[in-house]
C-alpha cells in the first residue's frame, strides 16, 4: 500500500500555514511528535491536543493560558484552506458538505463554519471559521498480538469480529492494523493473507487521498473510499469477492441489514462501534439485532487502563467465554 | 556614380525599415485578435476542467496550458508553476504574477491585461458554480475586447502598412 516515506510532521507541515508551523517549531516541547489535533479557530486561542494533554500556544511557541495564546486571524484560515484544497475549493464540494477533507498522508482536516442548505439538506459550508487538523498516526503491530483471536485456524477463515470502545479509544487505529495483518498474512502466526475489503466511509481507516490509501492496510486489501457503509459493502461484495469485510463505526439499521447480506455471502465481517460495554451496544437497535442473531464470534474491548488503545478484553459474546483479559 | 548608388541604397534601407515598422504594427493588431481568441478558447477548457474533471488548479492549469499555443500556454504553465512553487501565494496571486510575466511578450493591450487578471479574483476560493460564474464574466468581457480588437485590426492594419510605406517615402524625399 502507499504508505508514504515522509513523517506525519513533514506531511502536516505542507498543509498548515507557515506562521503556525513556525510557532510549533519554536516550542521547546516535542509538539510535532505528540500532537494528535491542531485546532485553528478564528479569533480564538490556537490549541493543540495530544496524548499527554491539551495546551494553548503563544506566537513565541510557549504553552500559555488561553487569553495569552495566539489567535488565528482570517488570513491564517484562508491560507490553511488554500493549502488543504490546493487553492481549489470547488474540487472539494463533496468533502465540504461532509465537513472534512483528507490530505496526503491520511490526515483529516475537520471544517466548521456556516452551513448552506439546499432543499433542507446541507449543500456546503461557507464562512469557515474553524479547522481541526487530526494527525493520522499508524501504530504498526498494534493488532498483531491479538490477530490470532480473529483467525479460525482449523477452517482457515476469519471470525466475525466487533471492536468496541468509547470515543477516542483507538478503535480505528486497531482496526487498520488488524486489516493490515489479515491482508498481508502472518506466516509466523500460521495464517495466509486474506482478501480484505474495506469500506472507508470517512477516509479514516486507510486515510485515502484521491482513492489511494496513504496508510498501510495490507497487500491484499481493497479500499472503497468515501462511500456510505451499507452501499459500499454491497458494491465490494459484488465486485471484489472479498473474504473479509472491514468497516468502521456501525450502528444503524441499514448497516445491520448490509452486514446480514455480507454474512449470507459467506464473508467475514470485522467492524467497530462506539460503546463502553455490551449493555451499551444492546441499546442501539442495529447492533442489538446483530447481537441477538449471534453474528459476532469475537468482541474486543479497547480501553485506557494502560494508555489509549489498551486491549482490555476479548470475549465470545455467544457463549460469554473470555478469551483474553488485560493484566 | 558611387554617390548615387549610396543614396539609392540608403533610400532603400529607409523604405524597408519604415515598411517593416508598419508591417510589425499591423501584425501586432492581428496577433492581438488571435491571442484573445486563444485565451477565450482556453477559458472553455478551464471551465471543463473545473466542471467535469474537478481537477485542482495546478493540474487544471497544466492541462489547459498543454492544449494552447504561446503565449497562452506560457500563461497557464507559469501560473501552475508559481502556484506549486510558492505555498504562501493564493491562486489569484499566482495567476496575476503569471499575467505580469507573460504580458511584455504578448500582443495584449493594458485593458486586455486587466481582463485576464480579473479571472484571478476569487480563483480557487469559491465553490464550483462561483468559479464558473467568474469564468463566464471573463468571457463576456473578453467578447467585448475581441470585438474591439477585430475592429482595430480591420481598420488600422491597412493604415499601418500604408503609413509604413508612405512614411518611408516621405523620409526618403526629405533626406534626399
Amino acid at each position: 500500500m502507499a504508505a508514504q516515506s515522509a513523517t506525519p510532521r513533514e506531511q502536516v507541515r505542507n498543509f498548515l500555514p507557515q506562521r503556525i508551523c513556525e510557532m510549533i517549531d519554536r516550542s521547546p516541547l516535542p509538539l510535532w511528535d505528540e500532537a494528535e489535533e491542531i485546532r485553528l479557530r478564528l479569533g480564538r486561542p490556537l490549541a493543540l491536543h495530544g496524548r499527554t494533554g491539551d495546551l494553548f500556544l503563544a506566537a513565541s511557541g510557549a504553552a500559555v493560558k488561553p487569553e495569552q495564546a495566539y489567535k488565528p486571524d482570517r488570513s491564517d484560515l484562508e491560507r490553511a484552506l488554500q493549502l488543504i484544497s490546493s487553492s481549489s475549493l470547488y474540487a472539494f464540494e463533496q468533502e465540504l458538505r461532509c465537513g472534512y477533507l483528507t490530505v496526503p498522508g491520511g490526515h483529516r482536516v475537520g471544517l466548521c463554519g456556516q452551513a448552506v442548505l439546499e432543499e433542507g439538506r446541507v449543500a456546503r459550508l461557507k464562512h469557515i471559521t474553524g479547522l481541526n487538523y487530526r494527525i493520522a498516526r499508524e501504530v504498526i503491530g498494534a493488532a498483531l498480538p491479538y490477530v490470532s483471536y480473529f483467525v479460525d485456524y482449523h477452517r482457515q477463515r476469519v471470525r466475525h469480529g466487533l471492536i468496541i470502545s468509547p470515543p477516542r479509544g483507538g478503535k480505528t487505529t486497531f482496526l487498520r492494523d488488524l486489516a493490515r495483518c489479515l491482508g498481508s498474512g502472518a506466516p509466523e502466526l500460521g495464517f495466509r493473507a486474506f482478501k480484505v475489503a474495506i469500506v472507508d466511509e470517512r477516509s479514516e481507516i486507510a486515510g485515502s487521498f484521491q482513492g489511494l490509501p496513504q496508510l498501510d492496510v495490507g497487500f491484499c486489501t481493497d479500499v472503497l473510499d468515501a462511500c456510505p457503509k451499507a452501499e459500499g459493502m454491497m458494491m465490494l461484495l459484488r465486485s471484489m469477492a472479498p473474504e473479509v469485510m472491514v468497516t468502521d463505526e456501525i450502528g444503524s439499521e441499514a448497516d445491520a441489514a448490509a452486514i446480514e447480506e455480507v454474512l449470507h455471502a459467506g464473508v467475514a465481517v470485522i467492524a467497530t462501534a462506539h460503546a463502553g460495554s455490551l449493555a451499551e451496544l444492546q441499546s442501539r437497535p442495529g447492533l442489538r439485532r446483530l447481537l441477538q442473531m449471534q453474528v459476532f464470534e469475537r468482541v474486543l474491548f479497547l480501553g485506557r487502563s494502560r494508555g489509549v488503545g489498551t486491549v482490555e478484553q476479548i470475549i465470545d459474546p455467544r457463549s460469554g467465554k473470555v478469551h483474553y483479559r488485560c493484566g | 556614380m558611387i554617390d548615387l548608388v549610396l543614396k539609392a541604397a540608403g533610400a532603400a534601407c529607409v523604405m524597408a525599415a519604415a515598411a517593416a515598422y508598419g508591417e510589425l504594427k499591423a501584425r501586432r493588431l492581428a496577433q492581438r485578435v488571435n491571442q484573445l481568441q486563444q485565451f477565450q478558447q482556453s477559458l472553455k477548457l478551464l471551465a471543463e476542467e473545473i466542471s467535469f474533471a474537478r481537477s485542482v488548479l495546478p493540474e487544471a492549469f497544466q492541462a489547459v496550458g498543454g492544449q494552447c499555443a504561446p503565449p497562452i500556454r506560457d500563461l497557464y504553465r507559469l501560473a501552475a508553476e508559481t502556484l506549486a512553487g510558492n505555498r504562501e501565494l493564493s491562486a489569484g496571486e499566482a495567476w496575476c504574477e503569471a499575467v505580469r510575466r507573460i504580458y511584455p511578450a504578448s500582443s495584449f493591450t493594458p485593458a486586455d491585461r486587466e481582463i485576464i487578471k480579473g479571472l484571478g479574483v476569487s480563483l480557487g476560493a469559491r465553490e464550483r458554480e462561483g468559479q464558473l460564474q467568474q469564468i463566464r464574466l471573463t468571457e463576456r468581457r473578453l467578447e467585448l475586447a475581441l470585438e474591439g480588437a477585430r475592429d482595430d485590426n480591420n481598420r488600422r492594419a491597412k493604415l499601418w502598412r500604408y503609413l509604413g510605406y508612405l512614411g518611408g517615402a516621405a523620409m526618403v524625399i526629405l533626406l534626399l
